[in-house]
């Protein structure tokens, strides 16, 4: 068997409460209290190559937390994050960031207004010295192409696309440094019901041609047994629950999984023979 | 029956240059009747609400019939900006009821702020007049919102997504509690958002607008069933559990 790509082991992050000196005085002290809050608290993670996890939770769960620290962004209380094999600290080389990639929820935060998309995505293409200088046009049209968009877009700025238009370029923005791994942190909440189904479509798409590994981070479970193999359900800061999703979906083992199937609104649930008027 | 709200070829458009944002929309709502608006953002599915309860925004105007029998009342999507962070929740819902019963006494109104909180499913009522919004959570926030809006006896209640900001499962508590207070009161409910799932587990009839205007409207079984608009077939199309259901069984 090979090594998974991700491996999150015993992973914590804490926020606020004492700083590391503090923590070191208090170590040999026995019941010191930790102090602060603990946004992800001991959690195990294993993505297999070329696989799609989902991680499953609700507002303050720290799905996001867990995400950031994988992307490097917040660093870690505890616990090991590993890709490939080779533990990813705090300081990263170009290569290791290039590796891991994020989609934010919102387009409209997340892409600079002052440039053109064209520029936002051909500086990453130099600085990560992906292609040849005289070939990062004809790249940035590629991945225009790549995420539906017409070429046009390349000369934009992001205010004059829709959200659905911004979405697609922050996930080609994300696929110029054909990462390893691409997490998609509730990437598409933000958008209406339509535009959110085309770029689901596009993500599995984007899975089965360019072999991405995906993390897609979710509150919807239908959102995560559509583009996802495998899930897991946080609360608290810790998983609850995980497995294949149609057998969490299905059968799952935790009241807390119970409630949130529970609580997804659904098409069949109409009334129905109670019209009023 | 007479409709407690009802819009005939409602239009609304800019000031400045008379650009129409909404056009000829024509929905009524009866008492105890249940209406959910459907559509994308820029439909004007939240301005015809606004226009509705003539709260647009002052470079806007309304255009065509607006009929509204009795009080209405209206729940926004974001409670932490709806409500005044400078008071206590139980001064606002007070506040509220003794503008809509004027001459009745401080003591009636701390009484009815209870009874109001209760209402909504607020433990411990009394005590959490006391609380400021900042130390509510987003579903708290939202239940003082819809107690302020009950505080003015209304006829219908309209509602702007008011869940859309919440978690799921305080999503399935707040419209459970809808359910129950327009079943108790025999209060109508217009209710407006993006989510055709939402809008169908709470609306007996669902009016569905693309671009300002109505593409369809009709009983919430027969628009889901056999939806007549291309329009609101696309939606239908985008729900995700549909779309699991419709495919092959190999891929689960």
């Amino acid at each position: 068997m090979s090594t998974p790509l991700l491996e999150i082991d015993g992973l914590t992050v804490r926020f606020g409460g004492p700083g590391p000196l503090a923590r070191a005085v208090r170590r040999g002290v026995k019941g010191a209290p930790g102090g602060g809050v603990r946004a992800v608290d001991g959690v195990s993670l294993t993505v297999p190559r070329g696989g799609a996890v989902g991680v499953v939770g609700e507002s303050g769960s720290g799905k996001s937390t867990l995400m950031r620290a994988v992307l490097g962004l917040v660093p870690p209380t505890a616990g090991t994050i590993r890709l490939d094999g080779r533990p990813l600290g705090p300081r990263r080389d170009t290569a290791t960031r290039r590796a891991v990639q994020m989609v934010f929820q919102d387009p409209g935060t997340t892409l600079n207004p002052a440039r053109t998309c064209g520029s936002i995505l051909a500086e990453l293409l130099r600085v990560h010295r992906i292609v040849p200088a005289d070939r990062v046009a004809a790249r940035v049209t590629d991945l225009l192409d790549l995420v539906r968009l017409p070429h046009g877009v390349a000369g934009t700025r992001p205010h004059r696309l829709s959200g659905g238009q911004k979405q697609r370029v922050a996930i080609a923005r994300a696929l110029a440094l054909e990462p390893r791994l691409l997490i998609a942190d509730e990437a598409t909440s933000a958008l209406d019901v339509v535009v959110q189904a085309s770029v689901l479509d596009l993500l599995a798409e984007l899975r089965a041609t360019t072999g991405v590994t995906l993390v897609a981070v979710s509150h919807d479970l239908d959102l995560v047994r559509y583009l996802c193999d495998t899930a897991v359900v946080m609360r608290a800061g810790k998983i609850v629950e995980s497995g294949p999703v149609a057998e969490i979906l299905s059968d799952p083992a935790e009241p807390y999984t119970r409630e949130l199937i529970a609580a997804a609104p659904t098409l069949s649930a109409a009334p129905s023979g109670k019209d009023r008027q | 029956m007479t409709a407690v709200l009802s819009l005939d070829r409602l239009g609304v458009r800019r000031r400045a240059d008379g650009a129409a944002l909404v056009t000829d929309v024509s929905l009524a709502v009866e008492a105890g009747g249940t209406l959910g608006i459907v559509g994308e953002s820029g439909s004007g599915k939240s301005l015809t609400l606004r226009a509705a309860l003539g709260i647009l925004p002052p470079t806007l105007e309304a255009t065509g019939g607006i009929r509204r029998d009795g009080r209405a009342a209206m729940v926004f999507q974001e409670p932490a900006t709806a409500l005044n962070p400078t008071l206590r929740v139980g001064s606002f819902v007070a506040g509220t009821w003794r503008r809509h019963h004027p001459g009745a006494s401080r003591a009636a109104a701390r009484a009815a702020t209870v009874d109001l909180l209760a209402q909504v499913g607020i433990a411990d009522p009394a005590a959490r007049t006391r609380a400021w919004p900042h130390e509510l959570s987003g579903g708290m926030r939202q239940r003082v919102m819809i107690a302020a809006a009950l505080a003015t006896d209304p006829r219908v209640l309209l509602c702007d997504e008011p869940t859309t900001a919440l978690d799921v499962r305080v999503q399935a508590r707040i419209l459970a509690l809808l359910r129950g207070l327009i079943a108790d009161r025999g209060m109508a409910l217009v209710f407006v958002s993006h989510d055709l799932a939402v809008v169908a587990s709470v609306c007996a009839r669902i009016a569905v607008m693309r671009a300002g205007s109505l593409v369809e409207e009709g009983p919430a079984a027969r628009v889901l069933t056999e939806p007549r608009h291309p329009y609101t077939r696309e939606l239908l199309e985008a729900n995700l559990a549909r779309r699991l259901a419709a495919r092959p069984k190999e891929s689960a």
